[in-house]
Protein backbone atom coordinates (compact mmCIF):
# COMPACT_ATOMS: atom_id res chain seq x y z
CA UNK A 1 0.00 0.00 0.00
CA UNK A 2 2.70 2.68 0.97
CA UNK A 3 4.42 1.62 -2.35
CA UNK A 4 1.10 2.50 -4.11
CA UNK A 5 1.21 6.20 -2.33
CA UNK A 6 4.62 6.98 -3.30
CA UNK A 7 4.19 5.61 -7.10
CA UNK A 8 1.17 7.36 -7.77
CA UNK A 9 1.98 11.12 -7.13
CA UNK A 10 5.21 10.70 -9.24
CA UNK A 11 2.71 9.48 -12.13
CA UNK A 12 0.63 12.81 -11.26
CA UNK A 13 3.86 14.90 -11.64
CA UNK A 14 4.35 12.94 -15.00
CA UNK A 15 1.40 13.88 -16.67
CA UNK A 16 1.67 17.29 -15.52
CA UNK A 17 5.12 17.56 -16.77
CA UNK A 18 3.32 15.87 -20.61
CA UNK A 19 0.13 18.34 -20.46
CA UNK A 20 2.90 21.39 -19.62
CA UNK A 21 5.21 20.59 -22.72
CA UNK A 22 2.09 20.15 -24.69
CA UNK A 23 0.98 23.41 -23.58
CA UNK A 24 4.10 25.58 -24.42
CA UNK A 25 4.79 23.63 -27.62
CA UNK A 26 1.43 24.88 -28.31
CA UNK A 27 1.63 28.14 -27.23
CA UNK A 28 4.49 28.91 -28.66
CA UNK A 29 3.32 27.47 -32.38
CA UNK A 30 0.67 29.50 -31.83
CA UNK A 31 3.08 32.12 -31.65
CA UNK A 32 5.06 31.30 -34.55
CA UNK A 33 1.58 30.82 -36.65
CA UNK A 34 0.67 34.31 -35.67
CA UNK A 35 3.87 35.81 -36.52
CA UNK A 36 3.57 34.14 -39.69
CA UNK A 37 -0.13 35.30 -40.71
CA UNK A 38 1.11 38.94 -39.72
CA UNK A 39 3.66 38.76 -42.45
CA UNK A 40 3.26 40.97 -45.48
CA UNK A 41 4.35 40.12 -49.32
CA UNK A 42 4.94 42.62 -52.00
CA UNK A 43 4.94 41.55 -55.10
CA UNK A 44 7.20 43.38 -57.94
CA UNK A 45 6.68 43.28 -61.60
CA UNK A 46 10.38 43.99 -62.36
CA UNK A 47 11.29 44.81 -66.02
CA UNK A 48 14.90 43.94 -67.59
CA UNK A 49 15.25 40.83 -65.34
CA UNK A 50 16.57 38.56 -68.01
CA UNK A 51 19.54 36.61 -66.36
CA UNK A 52 20.35 34.94 -62.84
CA UNK A 53 23.60 36.48 -62.78
CA UNK A 54 22.31 40.02 -62.95
CA UNK A 55 19.56 39.26 -60.46
CA UNK A 56 22.64 38.99 -57.87
CA UNK A 57 22.38 42.76 -57.34
CA UNK A 58 18.89 42.96 -57.41
CA UNK A 59 18.68 40.04 -54.32
CA UNK A 60 21.51 42.33 -51.97
CA UNK A 61 19.40 45.88 -53.03
CA UNK A 62 16.03 44.49 -51.93
CA UNK A 63 17.20 42.60 -48.86
CA UNK A 64 19.27 45.59 -48.03
CA UNK A 65 15.64 47.67 -47.24
CA UNK A 66 14.75 47.15 -43.39
CA UNK A 67 12.08 45.08 -43.13
CA UNK A 68 12.54 42.30 -45.73
CA UNK A 69 13.31 39.37 -44.70
CA UNK A 70 13.21 36.89 -47.26
CA UNK A 71 12.60 37.77 -51.31
CA UNK A 72 11.81 35.20 -54.19
CA UNK A 73 13.17 35.86 -57.73
CA UNK A 74 10.92 34.70 -61.11
CA UNK A 75 13.27 35.38 -63.78
CA UNK A 76 10.57 33.64 -66.50
CA UNK A 77 7.80 36.29 -65.87
CA UNK A 78 9.34 38.96 -63.99
CA UNK A 79 7.72 38.83 -60.53
CA UNK A 80 9.67 39.55 -57.48
CA UNK A 81 7.83 38.55 -54.35
CA UNK A 82 9.39 40.35 -50.94
CA UNK A 83 8.52 38.86 -47.45
CA UNK A 84 8.26 41.86 -44.83
CA UNK A 85 8.60 42.11 -41.38
CA UNK A 86 4.99 42.85 -39.33
CA UNK A 87 4.69 46.51 -39.08
CA UNK A 88 7.04 47.33 -41.08
CA UNK A 89 5.97 50.00 -44.25
CA UNK A 90 7.94 49.96 -47.30
CA UNK A 91 6.50 52.69 -49.85
CA UNK A 92 6.94 52.35 -53.39
CA UNK A 93 9.60 55.27 -53.74
CA UNK A 94 12.11 53.56 -51.58
CA UNK A 95 11.34 50.18 -53.93
CA UNK A 96 12.01 52.28 -57.20
CA UNK A 97 15.14 53.72 -55.60
CA UNK A 98 16.23 50.62 -54.84
CA UNK A 99 15.62 48.60 -58.05
CA UNK A 100 17.18 51.81 -59.86
CA UNK A 101 20.39 51.21 -58.27
CA UNK A 102 20.32 47.65 -59.21
CA UNK A 103 19.59 48.49 -63.00
CA UNK A 104 16.25 47.65 -63.42
CA UNK A 105 12.85 49.14 -63.79
CA UNK A 106 10.04 48.92 -61.88
CA UNK A 107 6.66 48.36 -63.35
CA UNK A 108 4.12 47.64 -60.95
CA UNK A 109 3.78 46.89 -57.34
CA UNK A 110 1.07 45.39 -54.98
CA UNK A 111 1.50 44.45 -51.30
CA UNK A 112 -1.09 41.74 -49.51
CA UNK A 113 -1.17 40.33 -46.21
CA UNK A 114 -0.95 37.08 -45.53
CA UNK A 115 -3.08 35.45 -43.73
CA UNK A 116 -1.84 31.57 -43.46
CA UNK A 117 -3.83 31.22 -40.66
CA UNK A 118 -7.63 31.91 -41.99
CA UNK A 119 -6.09 29.78 -44.81
CA UNK A 120 -5.87 27.10 -42.74
CA UNK A 121 -9.35 27.18 -41.34
CA UNK A 122 -11.13 27.52 -44.70
CA UNK A 123 -9.42 24.64 -45.64
CA UNK A 124 -10.75 22.92 -42.58
CA UNK A 125 -14.21 24.26 -43.40
CA UNK B 1 60.72 60.20 -61.76
CA UNK B 2 57.40 60.68 -63.96
CA UNK B 3 56.79 56.68 -62.48
CA UNK B 4 56.55 58.14 -58.83
CA UNK B 5 54.68 61.08 -60.18
CA UNK B 6 51.76 59.14 -61.56
CA UNK B 7 52.08 56.75 -58.65
CA UNK B 8 49.47 59.29 -56.54
CA UNK B 9 47.14 58.97 -59.84
CA UNK B 10 47.02 55.51 -59.79
CA UNK B 11 46.66 54.51 -56.37
CA UNK B 12 43.95 57.53 -56.54
CA UNK B 13 41.94 55.82 -59.23
CA UNK B 14 42.40 52.17 -58.10
CA UNK B 15 40.86 53.49 -54.55
CA UNK B 16 37.81 54.82 -56.39
CA UNK B 17 38.16 51.74 -59.05
CA UNK B 18 36.46 48.82 -58.25
CA UNK B 19 33.88 47.19 -60.33
CA UNK B 20 31.68 44.25 -63.57
CA UNK B 21 30.62 43.02 -66.88
CA UNK B 22 28.55 39.93 -66.39
CA UNK B 23 26.88 39.03 -69.44
CA UNK B 24 29.08 39.95 -72.17
CA UNK B 25 31.34 39.51 -75.45
CA UNK B 26 34.34 37.70 -74.40
CA UNK B 27 36.43 39.64 -77.15
CA UNK B 28 33.92 42.23 -77.72
CA UNK B 29 31.98 45.00 -76.09
CA UNK B 30 29.18 45.16 -74.27
CA UNK B 31 26.90 47.72 -72.65
CA UNK B 32 27.06 45.64 -69.21
CA UNK B 33 27.27 47.87 -66.05
CA UNK B 34 27.08 46.75 -62.32
CA UNK B 35 24.94 47.51 -59.57
CA UNK B 36 25.07 50.89 -58.33
CA UNK B 37 28.16 50.61 -54.84
CA UNK B 38 28.69 46.89 -56.40
CA UNK B 39 32.06 45.74 -56.61
CA UNK B 40 33.33 42.69 -58.56
CA UNK B 41 36.68 41.17 -58.88
CA UNK B 42 37.72 39.21 -62.20
CA UNK B 43 40.86 37.26 -63.48
CA UNK B 44 41.34 36.15 -66.65
CA UNK B 45 44.10 34.13 -68.50
CA UNK B 46 44.88 34.57 -72.04
CA UNK B 47 46.85 32.39 -74.37
CA UNK B 48 47.89 33.96 -77.66
CA UNK B 49 51.08 34.46 -79.95
CA UNK B 50 52.27 36.93 -77.58
CA UNK B 51 52.61 34.43 -74.90
CA UNK B 52 50.64 33.73 -72.04
CA UNK B 53 49.22 36.87 -70.04
CA UNK B 54 46.89 37.06 -66.64
CA UNK B 55 44.75 39.83 -66.11
CA UNK B 56 43.67 40.87 -62.94
CA UNK B 57 40.49 43.49 -62.85
CA UNK B 58 38.68 45.26 -60.08
CA UNK B 59 35.19 46.40 -60.92
CA UNK B 60 32.76 48.78 -59.28
CA UNK B 61 29.60 50.77 -59.99
CA UNK B 62 29.24 54.58 -59.28
CA UNK B 63 25.75 53.97 -60.42
CA UNK B 64 23.83 51.60 -62.00
CA UNK B 65 24.65 53.06 -65.49
CA UNK B 66 28.71 54.41 -64.63
CA UNK B 67 31.43 51.43 -64.10
CA UNK B 68 35.29 51.72 -63.41
CA UNK B 69 37.64 48.97 -63.91
CA UNK B 70 41.23 48.79 -63.12
CA UNK B 71 43.10 46.30 -65.05
CA UNK B 72 46.49 45.03 -64.06
CA UNK B 73 47.88 42.15 -66.64
CA UNK B 74 50.65 39.79 -66.06
CA UNK B 75 52.76 38.73 -68.55
CA UNK B 76 54.15 35.83 -68.24
CA UNK B 77 56.98 35.25 -71.28
CA UNK B 78 58.27 37.83 -73.37
CA UNK B 79 60.21 40.98 -73.39
CA UNK B 80 57.82 42.36 -70.99
CA UNK B 81 57.54 39.90 -68.36
CA UNK B 82 55.31 40.65 -64.93
CA UNK B 83 53.52 43.78 -64.62
CA UNK B 84 54.40 46.40 -66.66
CA UNK B 85 51.28 49.00 -66.99
CA UNK B 86 47.87 49.73 -65.69
CA UNK B 87 44.77 49.51 -67.86
CA UNK B 88 42.05 52.18 -66.39
CA UNK B 89 38.27 51.93 -68.25
CA UNK B 90 35.12 53.35 -68.00
CA UNK B 91 31.83 52.78 -69.29
CA UNK B 92 28.91 54.96 -69.24
CA UNK B 93 25.40 52.93 -70.58
CA UNK B 94 23.59 56.15 -71.69
CA UNK B 95 20.52 54.60 -72.76
CA UNK B 96 18.59 51.24 -71.51
CA UNK B 97 14.89 50.42 -72.59
CA UNK B 98 13.47 47.29 -70.00
CA UNK B 99 10.69 45.21 -70.73
CA UNK B 100 9.55 42.33 -68.99
CA UNK B 101 12.34 39.78 -69.19
CA UNK B 102 14.53 41.37 -71.56
CA UNK B 103 16.48 45.24 -71.84
CA UNK B 104 17.91 47.09 -74.57
CA UNK B 105 20.91 48.96 -73.84
CA UNK B 106 24.07 51.59 -75.42
CA UNK B 107 26.97 52.64 -73.47
CA UNK B 108 30.36 54.90 -74.36
CA UNK B 109 33.30 53.34 -73.85
CA UNK B 110 36.58 54.79 -72.81
CA UNK B 111 39.97 54.13 -71.26
CA UNK B 112 43.59 54.20 -71.25
CA UNK B 113 46.93 52.37 -70.31
CA UNK B 114 49.93 53.90 -68.17
CA UNK B 115 53.05 52.10 -67.85
CA UNK B 116 54.47 51.69 -63.69
CA UNK B 117 57.95 50.11 -64.54
CA UNK B 118 60.21 52.74 -65.82
CA UNK B 119 57.73 53.99 -68.04
CA UNK B 120 58.45 50.68 -70.60
CA UNK B 121 55.78 49.29 -72.28
CA UNK B 122 52.67 50.50 -74.26
CA UNK B 123 50.74 53.26 -73.89
CA UNK B 124 47.32 53.94 -75.01
CA UNK B 125 43.90 55.31 -75.03
CA UNK B 126 40.93 54.14 -77.05
CA UNK B 127 37.53 54.76 -76.77
CA UNK B 128 34.01 53.06 -78.50
CA UNK B 129 30.29 52.53 -78.09
CA UNK B 130 28.30 49.71 -77.54
CA UNK B 131 25.10 48.12 -78.24
CA UNK B 132 23.46 45.50 -76.12
CA UNK B 133 19.78 43.55 -76.63
CA UNK B 134 19.49 40.70 -73.92
CA UNK B 135 16.54 38.70 -72.77
CA UNK B 136 15.60 35.33 -71.55
CA UNK B 137 16.88 33.39 -74.36
CA UNK B 138 18.84 35.60 -77.00
CA UNK B 139 21.66 38.06 -76.86
CA UNK B 140 22.64 40.16 -79.36
CA UNK B 141 26.12 42.44 -79.04
CA UNK B 142 27.90 44.65 -81.56
CA UNK B 143 30.71 47.68 -80.81
CA UNK B 144 33.24 49.48 -82.22
CA UNK B 145 36.60 50.96 -80.32
CA UNK B 146 39.45 53.17 -81.34
CA UNK B 147 42.59 52.78 -79.90
CA UNK B 148 45.61 55.18 -80.36
CA UNK B 149 48.57 53.89 -79.73
CA UNK B 150 50.91 55.93 -78.25
CA UNK B 151 55.11 56.08 -78.59
CA UNK B 152 57.72 53.74 -77.36
CA UNK B 153 60.77 55.33 -78.13
CA UNK B 154 60.94 55.57 -81.87
CA UNK B 155 58.41 53.40 -82.90
CA UNK B 156 54.86 54.27 -83.15
CA UNK B 157 52.09 51.01 -83.55
CA UNK B 158 49.42 51.91 -85.61
CA UNK B 159 45.92 52.96 -84.31
CA UNK B 160 43.60 50.32 -84.77
CA UNK B 161 39.63 50.01 -84.91
CA UNK B 162 38.02 47.09 -83.37
CA UNK B 163 34.74 46.02 -84.30
CA UNK B 164 32.79 43.12 -83.27
CA UNK B 165 29.29 41.58 -83.33
CA UNK B 166 27.94 38.60 -80.92
CA UNK B 167 25.18 36.04 -80.80
CA UNK B 168 24.17 34.31 -77.32
CA UNK B 169 21.78 31.87 -76.74
CA UNK B 170 20.65 30.48 -73.57
CA UNK B 171 19.41 27.33 -74.04
CA UNK B 172 17.69 26.25 -70.81
CA UNK B 173 15.61 29.04 -69.21
CA UNK B 174 16.55 28.26 -65.76
CA UNK B 175 15.68 30.66 -62.40
CA UNK B 176 17.19 32.24 -60.07
CA UNK B 177 19.97 30.43 -57.90
CA UNK B 178 19.71 27.65 -60.83
CA UNK B 179 23.43 27.35 -62.95
CA UNK B 180 22.96 28.64 -66.15
CA UNK B 181 25.04 28.37 -69.20
CA UNK B 182 24.99 30.83 -72.31
CA UNK B 183 26.64 29.99 -75.68
CA UNK B 184 28.09 32.78 -77.68
CA UNK B 185 29.37 33.29 -81.01
CA UNK B 186 31.66 36.06 -81.93
CA UNK B 187 32.59 37.93 -85.00
CA UNK B 188 35.65 40.41 -84.12
CA UNK B 189 37.48 42.45 -86.79
CA UNK B 190 40.58 44.48 -86.36
CA UNK B 191 42.35 46.82 -88.93
CA UNK B 192 45.46 48.28 -87.65
CA UNK B 193 47.52 51.02 -89.99
CA UNK B 194 51.19 50.76 -90.49
CA UNK B 195 53.81 51.13 -88.05
CA UNK B 196 55.90 54.06 -87.92
CA UNK B 197 59.86 53.27 -86.87
CA UNK B 198 62.31 56.82 -86.99
CA UNK B 199 59.84 58.29 -89.16
CA UNK B 200 59.76 55.17 -91.75
CA UNK B 201 56.69 53.36 -92.23
CA UNK B 202 56.96 49.96 -91.43
CA UNK B 203 55.43 47.63 -94.67
CA UNK B 204 55.37 44.66 -93.03
CA UNK B 205 52.62 46.21 -90.49
CA UNK B 206 49.27 47.01 -90.43
CA UNK B 207 46.27 45.48 -92.10
CA UNK B 208 43.14 43.48 -91.22
CA UNK B 209 41.61 40.34 -89.62
CA UNK B 210 38.89 38.69 -89.42
CA UNK B 211 37.83 36.15 -86.21
CA UNK B 212 35.23 33.87 -85.22
CA UNK B 213 35.11 33.04 -81.69
CA UNK B 214 32.95 30.66 -79.93
CA UNK B 215 32.64 31.46 -76.32
CA UNK B 216 30.38 30.03 -73.11
CA UNK B 217 29.46 32.04 -69.74
CA UNK B 218 28.62 29.45 -67.13
CA UNK B 219 26.82 31.24 -63.95
CA UNK B 220 25.85 30.29 -60.73
CA UNK B 221 24.41 33.53 -58.46
CA UNK B 222 27.22 35.54 -58.36
CA UNK B 223 29.98 33.29 -59.22
CA UNK B 224 30.72 33.20 -63.18
CA UNK B 225 33.43 31.20 -65.23
CA UNK B 226 34.12 31.71 -68.95
CA UNK B 227 36.00 30.47 -71.71
CA UNK B 228 36.48 31.34 -75.53
CA UNK B 229 38.52 31.40 -78.37
CA UNK B 230 39.50 33.26 -80.90
CA UNK B 231 40.15 31.82 -84.35
CA UNK B 232 41.62 34.18 -87.25
CA UNK B 233 39.55 33.14 -90.51
CA UNK B 234 40.63 36.04 -92.46
CA UNK B 235 43.05 38.42 -93.52
CA UNK B 236 44.54 41.35 -95.20
CA UNK B 237 47.52 41.59 -93.52
CA UNK B 238 49.82 44.39 -95.20
CA UNK B 239 53.77 43.45 -96.61
CA UNK B 240 54.36 39.39 -95.88
CA UNK B 241 53.02 38.89 -92.39
CA UNK B 242 51.84 35.08 -91.64
CA UNK B 243 48.29 34.89 -90.19
CA UNK B 244 48.31 35.37 -86.29
CA UNK B 245 47.02 32.31 -84.36
CA UNK B 246 44.33 31.05 -82.44
CA UNK B 247 43.51 33.30 -79.17
CA UNK B 248 42.50 31.06 -76.09
CA UNK B 249 40.63 32.78 -72.99
CA UNK B 250 39.33 31.70 -69.50
CA UNK B 251 38.27 33.44 -66.41
CA UNK B 252 36.09 33.94 -63.53
CA UNK B 253 34.40 36.72 -62.12
CA UNK B 254 32.63 37.08 -58.60
CA UNK B 255 30.28 39.94 -57.64
CA UNK B 256 30.44 41.18 -54.14
CA UNK B 257 26.94 42.30 -52.34
CA UNK B 258 27.25 46.21 -52.86
CA UNK B 259 28.40 48.44 -49.90
CA UNK B 260 26.27 50.60 -48.99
Amino acid sequence: MKGDKTTYPIKVYRWLFVFLFGLISLASAQEANQKKSEQTQIILQVEGLSCPFCAYGLEKKLKAIDGVKKTDIKLNNGIVKLYVRPNVVIDSLTLKKKIDEAGFTLKKFNRKQLNIKNKINKKNH
Amino acid sequence: MRALLNLPIIVVILLLVEQVNAHEPLFGLGPHTIYQYGYALETEFEQSDAGMLNRLELLYGITADWAVTASLPYAYTGNNRGVNKIVLRTKYRFFRHDKIGASKQLAVHAGFSLPIQNLKGSKYVFAGLSYGYESRRHYFFSGIRYRFNGWERTLKRGNIILTDVAYGIRPWLLEYLQPDPVFLLELNTQWQNRSINNGKTLKSTGGYVVSLSPGLLFSYRNIMLKAGIKIPIINGLNGGQKMPGKEYIIGIEFHFPPIF
